[in-house]
């Protein structure tokens, strides 16, 4: 979709805000609450990335896909938060279980999966949930994180790798 | 396992854990009034969400003008540990005045200057006593003091202590000291207000409404207010115990500490009395 320039710029920049809201705030949510390992601070980071997309967008010329676009600064601003001092003290002990309970009755073994996707290394955990669950191609990916895409190959295939035998060792 | 199974799979089971999260509807709203005041020195800038604490600025100067005051806040002494139960990061503020200041606001700013000094000096030294006490008992102990100048003002200067300690779970306290620049006196709430102005009833007034917008908007926003297991709960009371600052919309903030209003889960909570609301009864500058 374009984006229109002219005088009343302002008013379509906000129409834009509210369909990239619309659009794309679940996936966002979902991604940064993996990678939070907590809902409140989700909710925290992905307004922070609205705030920044809001301001980047008259610059935005569509050299990405918008959820490629919008999941880059996701990652950036949950870097960030990781980082910071507070967040490493307050989180020591936080888990993926610091979610809101699931609106529905899990199938059989989810929770297993999704604790052995955690126990991966973020840098593994990352690309698988992108790859299957956002459907991301490796090339958006790589886009998103910031790196080659040899090394989200890579990555991609050992995550395969060492979660494949997690589940083949957990019978699931 | 093939790979469109591995798929089926990840993607039944992300669906699922993360199915209870809820969208905010009203998250376009929030981001323009965010965008529209600027940036602050504060990550959480809604009225309602839980205070996040980030790192901190370790100077800063107010610039003068020709009848003020200036205040600098240094790191005065430090605190820190970490072993395997125990980590302590503790940063401990000192107001100072520039020498460029205004001698007769600098004179009249000596009291208030002194006074907060020591009031820091004394919190810090209580968790520090309380990490101690942890690293002789054995019991885990994560504690965390930092600061902040919250400038937004040419009128006030206001120093945020956040204070954070957990042993199993976690509090957070934040103190607020603010300083008048043009006075050199250190501001209470009343001295925003006109003698005999009944702000306490307006501002616990606004923060009720806003309260109950807010559980209006979203069932799980929850307050003490009007809950039936907190029938002796008096806002007004807690209103008036409460930090403050001015922020810089020259709107008063109320800030309350984990569980004062809300639940712990909901973390620190802040409330902006909006201008027009209290517009009759400032004090004039």
């Amino acid at each position: 979709m374009e984006i229109v320039t002219g005088p009343d710029n302002s008013q379509n920049i906000e129409e834009e805000l509210n369909r990239l809201v619309v659009e794309y705030q679940k996936t966002l949510l979902h991604m940064c609450s993996f990678w939070l390992k907590d809902a409140s601070q989700a909710e925290d980071a992905v307004q922070e990335v609205y705030i920044k997309a809001y301001k980047a967008l008259p610059e935005f010329r569509h050299e990405c896909s918008e959820k490629t676009w919008l999941l880059r600064i996701a990652a950036n601003v949950c870097r960030d938060m990781q980082k910071s001092r507070w967040s490493r003290f307050v989180n020591r002990s936080v888990d993926i279980a610091n979610l809101p309970e699931p609106a529905y009755e899990m199938a059989e073994h989810d929770d297993e999966l999704i604790q052995a996707i955690q126990a991966l290394p973020a840098k593994y955990s990352e690309v698988i949930l992108l790859h299957f669950w956002q459907h991301m191609s490796l090339t958006e990916i790589a886009a998103i994180l910031n790196t080659s895409l040899s090394t989200v190959s890579r990555r991609l295939t050992d995550a395969k790798k060492r979660l494949r035998k997690q589940l083949e060792e957990g019978n699931l | 396992m093939t790979d469109q199974e591995f798929r089926q799979k990840i993607e039944r089971a992300a669906d699922w854990k993360t199915s209870g999260i809820q969208e905010d509807p009203w998250l376009t709203q929030r981001v323009l009034n965010q965008v529209k005041e600027g940036e602050r020195p504060m990550k959480k800038k809604l009225a309602f969400m839980p205070v996040l604490v980030f790192a901190i600025v370790a100077i800063c100067a107010v610039a003068l003008a020709a009848t003020q005051l200036g205040l600098i806040a240094n790191t005065a002494e430090q605190y820190q540990h970490q072993d395997a139960d125990h980590s302590a990061d503790i940063q401990v503020p000192e107001l100072s005045i520039q020498p460029e200041s205004d001698e007769a606001t600098a004179e009249a700013a000596k009291d208030a200057v002194t006074g907060i000094n020591a009031e820091i000096a004394a919190i810090a030294q209580e968790y520090v006593d309380q990490f101690k006490t942890s690293l002789d008992e054995g019991y885990h102990q994560d504690t965390i003091i930092e600061y902040e100048v919250l400038n937004e003002t040419e009128r006030y200067f206001t120093l945020r202590l956040m204070c954070y300690t957990a042993s199993g779970s976690g509090a957070q306290s934040d103190y607020y000291y603010t300083i008048d620049l043009q006075t050199g006196k250190r501001l209470t709430l009343a001295d925003l207000f006109t003698e005999g102005s009944d702000y306490i009833a307006r501002i616990t007034d606004s923060i009720a409404a806003q309260m109950k917008a807010l559980t209006a908007e979203n069932a799980e926003n929850t307050f003490w207010l009007d809950d039936e297991d907190m029938p002796d709960f008096d806002l007004a009371e807690v209103v008036k115990n409460a930090d403050f600052f001015v922020n810089g919309q020259n709107e008063v903030v109320i800030s309350f500490d984990e569980g004062d209003v809300a639940p712990m889960s909901s973390g620190m909570v802040q409330f902006t009395i909006p201008a027009d609301v209290l517009a009759d009864i400032r004090a004039a500058l």
